[in-house]
């Protein structure tokens, strides 16, 4: 039978998410505002990938609570993530769309 | 940063099962959507073009009871700004029971409502509009070759659903922070909201599609509607389940069964919750943004 202990962890205040949501809220903004300029796709592209990857990070890293639970987590989400990244780029590199 | 005392199982791992079990779903589920999205990319301006006969706009509702759908769907968003007021203070006081018959009628309004529009709907579609789509406007000026793609993309509408998506993730982690304070009201409210934001994040997809498919867009219409109705779909049938069993979470907390030691079960489903929006966060910069760039 599987008994409990009781321990301290740290996460996050009320304070803390709010103020990640702002963030979040005004790299969407952002974003969007990005799609409306004037720049080559390359450019465009770069831009918004690196702004969803920060989004990314901060709803995994902050609101999933990643950062501060324990690292094996982290790794067994990572492998997921690892793979799915792979599995994309075999496939758009099989189907001639990276070079499109 | 707040100190939380957590209750953990000691496991062989020395992890909780049921959590680790999440993650190692939510690693799997990423290649899932990884897939999905790399399909979508690959068959990206591969679609033939469709040939549309111009035709003028029919209104089902405004023959039906002489308002246009517009002035009803905006009585109706006003109605239902005040059911969500009412619908939060009444969870912060405990008399959800006195609300809910209003609410389920004016779900039902909606619903027979939004009926009546997808099936006798069809918005005016004239040769202006073909070249604004990128079409060609074909002999005989009654017909437009386009190719329906990522011009179809609507990014202000899915710009502010994205928005809904974001803060339905604030307000799951205040839900589950109110938890750990053992703030049952606040919790219930929070977590009541989220519940909400999903619905009205739903709302957002089925208004898209029902324009989508007004334009002639189906599934079966070429590889950018097969692929595009597939990974959105299937996204919304994940923020179906996560509405559900957040739904299922706030009943249990009326009838007792969701208390401060009930905060790993909450966490849980707000992993997948949270889980839903990092997909999103994906799919709305690469399919809406990227996709639709320099086409509009």
């Amino acid at each position: 039978m599987a008994s409990s202990n009781i321990h301290e962890k740290t996460h996050p205040g009320p304070r803390q998410y709010i103020t990640i949501a702002v963030i979040l809220v005004l790299m969407t903004a952002i974003e969007v505002g990005v799609f409306y300029l004037t720049i080559t796709p390359a450019a465009m592209t770069g831009i918004v990938l690196l702004l969803a990857l920060g989004k990314f990070s901060l709803v995994v890293g902050y609101y999933m609570q990643l950062r501060f639970d324990d690292r094996r987590f982290l790794y067994l989400f990572t492998v997921g993530f690892v793979l799915a990244l792979a599995i994309m780029i075999a496939l758009m590199a099989l189907f001639g769309s990276l070079t499109r | 940063m707040a100190h939380v005392q957590s209750i953990e199982e000691q496991t062989s791992t020395g992890l909780n099962n049921r959590k680790l079990l999440m993650w190692a779903f939510l690693g799997s589920d990423c290649m899932f959507f990884g897939a999905l999205i790399s399909t979508f990319l690959v068959y990206r301006g591969r679609s033939g073009s469709s040939i549309l006969e111009f035709h003028e706009s029919h209104d089902a509702i405004k023959d039906a009871i002489g308002i246009s759908a517009g002035g009803v769907s905006l009585i109706l968003i006003l109605l239902g700004i005040v059911a969500f007021a009412f619908t939060l203070m009444a969870v912060r006081r405990g008399i959800v029971k006195r609300i809910i018959p209003a609410v389920l009628v004016l779900f039902a309004i909606v619903v027979i409502f939004q009926s009546i529009w997808i099936a006798g709907h069809q918005p005016e579609f004239t040769a202006h509009e073909c070249t604004e789509m990128g079409g060609l406007v074909l002999p005989g000026g009654e017909s437009c070759e386009v190719t329906l793609a990522e011009n179809l993309l609507d990014i202000p509408l899915t710009s502010l659903s994205t928005f809904v998506l974001l803060m339905s993730s604030l307000s799951m982690v205040m839900a589950l922070s109110a938890l750990e304070r053992n703030n049952l009201p606040s919790f219930r409210t929070w977590l009541t909201a989220t519940c909400i934001l999903g619905v009205v994040f739903l709302g957002f997809q089925v208004f898209e599609f029902n324009a989508f498919l007004q334009e002639g867009l189906t599934p079966r219409e070429n590889l950018f509607g097969s692929t595009f109705y597939v990974l959105t779909g299937l996204h919304g049938a994940h923020v179906t389940l996560g509405v559900l069993w957040l739904s299922s979470l706030v009943v249990a907390s009326f009838k007792g069964k969701v208390t401060q030691k009930s905060v790993l079960d909450v966490e849980i489903a707000g992993l997948y919750w949270h889980f839903v929006d990092i997909v999103w966060i994906v799919i709305f910069s690469v399919i809406y943004l990227i996709g639709a760039y320099g086409i509009g």
